[in-house]
This record gives C-alpha cells, sequence and structure tokens, in this order.
C-alpha cells in the first residue's frame, strides 16, 4: 500500500462513511492506492444499489397536489385575513356606529349596512367570474337592471338583512373591491348619502323600491364604480 | 379587471411564487422518499412533504440564500416528522468511530451491484431510523456527514458512525439473506 499524506486506513473510513468527500488527499490516496481504488470502487457501486433501493417510487402528480394545496391554503390565510379585519371591523363598527346616532351625520341604516358588510367581508375573495345574466336575476326581484358596463364581478348573492332580503354582489374594483348591496328598505331621504366607517367609504342612494349602497375600502375604486354605474344600473320605474 | 403588473410589490409576490414551485418541482420527490424512510409509510411521507411546503410557504422570507432550500426543506420535514411524536425519545449519541471496526468493515469483498433492489429495500426497511436517516440522506440527499450533522442536529462524528454502523448492516442483512443474493 501507498502511504501518502493520507493512510489507508483514514481512507477507509471516509469510503464507509463519508464518500461524498471530495478533499484532494483523499482522491490523490485512492488514485495511488490500488487496493483502496478497488476498495473505493465496490464502495461505489454499492452506493448506487443503495441509492436505487433509496428511491422509492414517488405518487404520480405529487409536485401537483402540493401547489395545489398551496393555492387553497393561501385563499384561506386570505379569508382568515379578513375575518380578523371583521372582527376588528366589529369592535370599530360599534364605536362608528355609536358616533352616527350622537351626531346624526349618517343615516340609522348606514349602520345596518355596514355591519352587514363588515359581517360578510369573505365575499371580498375573488371566487371568479359571475354572469351578467346571474346578476340580473338577483336583481329583478329589487326592480333593478344591470347591462354589461358594470364591471366584473366575483360574487353575487342574496343575503339576509335584519331579517328581509337583499342582494350583495362585490366586483372587481380598480385597486379594490366594491360591494354592492341592495337593500329593499327606502331612505328616509331620496337623497344620494355618503357614509364611511374605518374601512368602508361608500354610499346610499335611493331607488323605488329600496336602497342601493356602494362600499369599498379604496376611495379610487368607488369613484369609479360610481360613474360606470351612473351609466349601466338602471333602476325600474 | 384590475391590472397589478406594474406594482412593484406585487411582482415580487410572483417571483416569490415562482421561487416556491421551482421548489416544489425541484425537491419534492427527494423530500417524499427522505419522508418516507423516515415513516417507512407512503401516507404519511406524502402529508409530511405536504406539511413541509406549507410551513416553507410561511417562512419563505427567512430563506435568504436560495442555494440552501434544499436543505432548509429537509430540515423542515425532519421537524414535521418529529412532531408526529408526542415525545422524542432520547437516541444514544454515537460519537467515535472504532478503527478496528474500519478494519474488519474493509475485508468485505462483496459489492452487491446485481443485489436484487427489493432486497436492499427490504434490509433498509429493518434497519433502525437513527442509522437509515443519515444513509438515506447521503444517497438521496448526497450530503456529506457534516452538512447531515447540520439537518438531523447531531454531531458530525456520530453521524460518521451512524452511516458506517447502517452500511455494515445492511450488508450483514443482504448477506444473510441467502436467497435473495442468489442473483449476485
Amino acid at each position: 500500500m501507498i502511504m501518502e499524506d493520507m493512510n489507508c486506513l483514514a481512507a477507509r473510513r471516509i469510503m464507509t462513511t463519508d464518500i461524498t468527500d471530495k478533499s484532494s488527499a483523499f482522491a490523490q490516496h485512492v488514485a495511488n492506492c490500488p487496493t483502496c481504488k478497488s476498495f473505493f470502487e465496490k464502495q461505489l457501486k454499492f452506493n448506487s444499489v443503495l441509492k436505487r433501493a433509496a428511491e422509492v417510487e414517488v405518487p404520480e402528480g405529487l409536485a401537483s397536489r402540493i401547489l395545489v394545496e398551496h393555492n387553497l391554503n393561501k385563499k384561506k390565510d386570505g379569508t382568515k385575513k379578513y375575518r380578523w379585519s371583521a372582527i376588528v371591523a366589529s369592535v370599530m363598527l360599534v364605536f362608528a356606529v355609536s358616533l352616527v346616532s350622537t351626531f346624526n351625520s349618517q343615516p340609522a341604516i348606514a349602520g345596518v349596512i355596514l355591519e352587514h358588510a363588515h359581517e360578510e367581508l369573505w365575499v371580498l375573495e375573488d371566487k371568479g367570474h359571475v354572469t351578467l345574466e346571474s346578476l340580473n336575476q338577483l336583481l329583478k326581484l329589487h326592480g333593478v337592471r344591470a347591462d354589461d358596463k358594470i364591471g366584473y364581478a366575483t360574487h353575487a348573492g342574496n343575503c339576509m338583512i335584519q331579517g328581509k332580503q337583499g342582494v350583495h354582489i362585490v366586483f372587481a374594483g380598480e385597486n379594490a373591491p366594491v360591494t354592492l348591496i341592495v337593500f329593499p328598505e327606502a331612505l328616509d331621504d331620496s337623497k344620494s348619502v355618503r357614509i364611511s366607517d374605518h374601512f368602508f367609504k361608500g354610499v346610499l342612494m335611493g331607488t323605488n323600491k329600496g336602497t342601493l349602497a356602494i362600499l369599498s375600502e379604496d376611495e379610487e375604486s368607488l369613484k369609479k364604480f360610481e360613474a360606470r354605474l351612473s351609466t349601466s344600473l338602471m333602476t325600474f320605474i | 379587471m384590475k391590472d397589478n403588473t406594474n406594482k412593484p410589490g406585487l411582482v415580487v409576490m410572483s417571483t416569490k411564487e415562482q421561487g416556491f414551485e421551482s421548489m416544489v418541482h425541484a425537491y419534492s420527490k427527494d423530500l417524499y422518499r427522505y419522508g418516507y424512510w423516515l415513516s417507512k409509510d407512503n401516507g404519511i411521507a406524502e402529508d409530511l412533504v405536504q406539511e413541509t411546503f406549507l410551513r416553507a410557504w410561511r417562512a419563505i422570507d427567512s430563506l435568504k440564500d436560495a442555494k440552501a432550500a434544499k436543505s432548509w426543506l429537509f430540515t423542515i420535514l425532519r421537524r414535521e416528522n418529529a412532531r408526529r411524536f408526542e415525545k422524542k425519545s432520547a437516541q444514544a449519541e454515537l460519537t467515535t468511530l472504532d478503527d478496528d471496526m474500519v478494519e474488519i468493515f474493509a475485508t468485505v469483498e462483496d459489492d452487491f451491484a446485481n443485489v436484487d433492489n427489493m432486497a436492499v429495500r427490504a434490509a433498509l426497511r429493518q434497519l433502525p431510523t437513527s442509522y437509515a436517516e443519515p444513509l438515506v440522506l447521503q444517497v438521496i440527499g448526497g450530503y456529506s456527514c457534516d452538512e447531515i450533522a447540520t439537518i438531523i442536529d447531531a454531531k458530525p462524528g456520530a453521524v460518521m458512525t451512524r452511516v458506517f454502523r447502517a452500511r455494515q448492516k445492511l450488508r450483514k442483512l443482504l448477506e444473510e439473506d441467502e436467497a435473495k443474493l442468489a442473483s449476485i
């Protein structure tokens, strides 16, 4: 056996434990010692046998399933975020509503609509497209009809507000979602009223069958939607 | 629809997403195999990989060096597996490798090059996890003993001993099973 910087025992220790070793002393010893070279080749073969055996079959579509699960969890996290906002909002709402009643700056219905919007914050999650036909099916009962300029709806459904059936629609806005709530209770005053709390800004508009509320956390998204609404949504006479 | 393509925050988000997807495609198979040899169960192995990536996504901002991603994921999976057990059994630390053992082992002539895959798997399954784990990390992950020591939170000397004993035990198991060695 050739004795270089590394002896045979040290080389074999590496071969039987850390076969990934790439040190020059080890490489040099193996290159110059026929016995160790032969032993090393056997170790490499055994290693490839082990690798082959350890590489058990991986279930088909594993990566895809991980990514699907990942996307679902992201959505859930987003919903949780909105729910937390809702909890915080509910606490703030008590304060906001008390201010409304104290200063009488917003109609009582504003508190009801805002409270409902906070309870249903989860609908702000983008769940895909709702067709115009579906929107109009829901709006019909409230004497309202929309055309295709109204925008891209991501949620639409009936809702209960203080025991009365309304419609709750969410549109994709410029920077944030815009909520449209149609509520069967009429405003005391037919004029539009600006409403807001710590989270939402919005406007209430009277129709001949009730009230329309438009809400968004983003002022710009709200204004653009209002402009669009004025040309696309018609109230039945 | 809103157009967010010019928003820097979302561009970063997209890169993070892409990085995550690349990690899933690059490492899910190796992680599954590691999970399998830790648990010896296909279902648990898949759960471990799912949970690993779930935690990895939540902590992805803490991963500063993309090159460390693989070891980072292996470490997460190992912790996930540890969580399966209510209490971790204290494993005896093996810190020294006897020179006599190396010499005895070095006399073994077989290379097992033609041994049946299933026989080796059966032998691997019989290894205690404390032996199989570093060996699997070495052959599947391609890690050195020092790297394995970091992943499994052990001393490098202990890893060397475990790898050595794992190999020794495997050879013994394969030799004992004459029927499975018939094709050699």
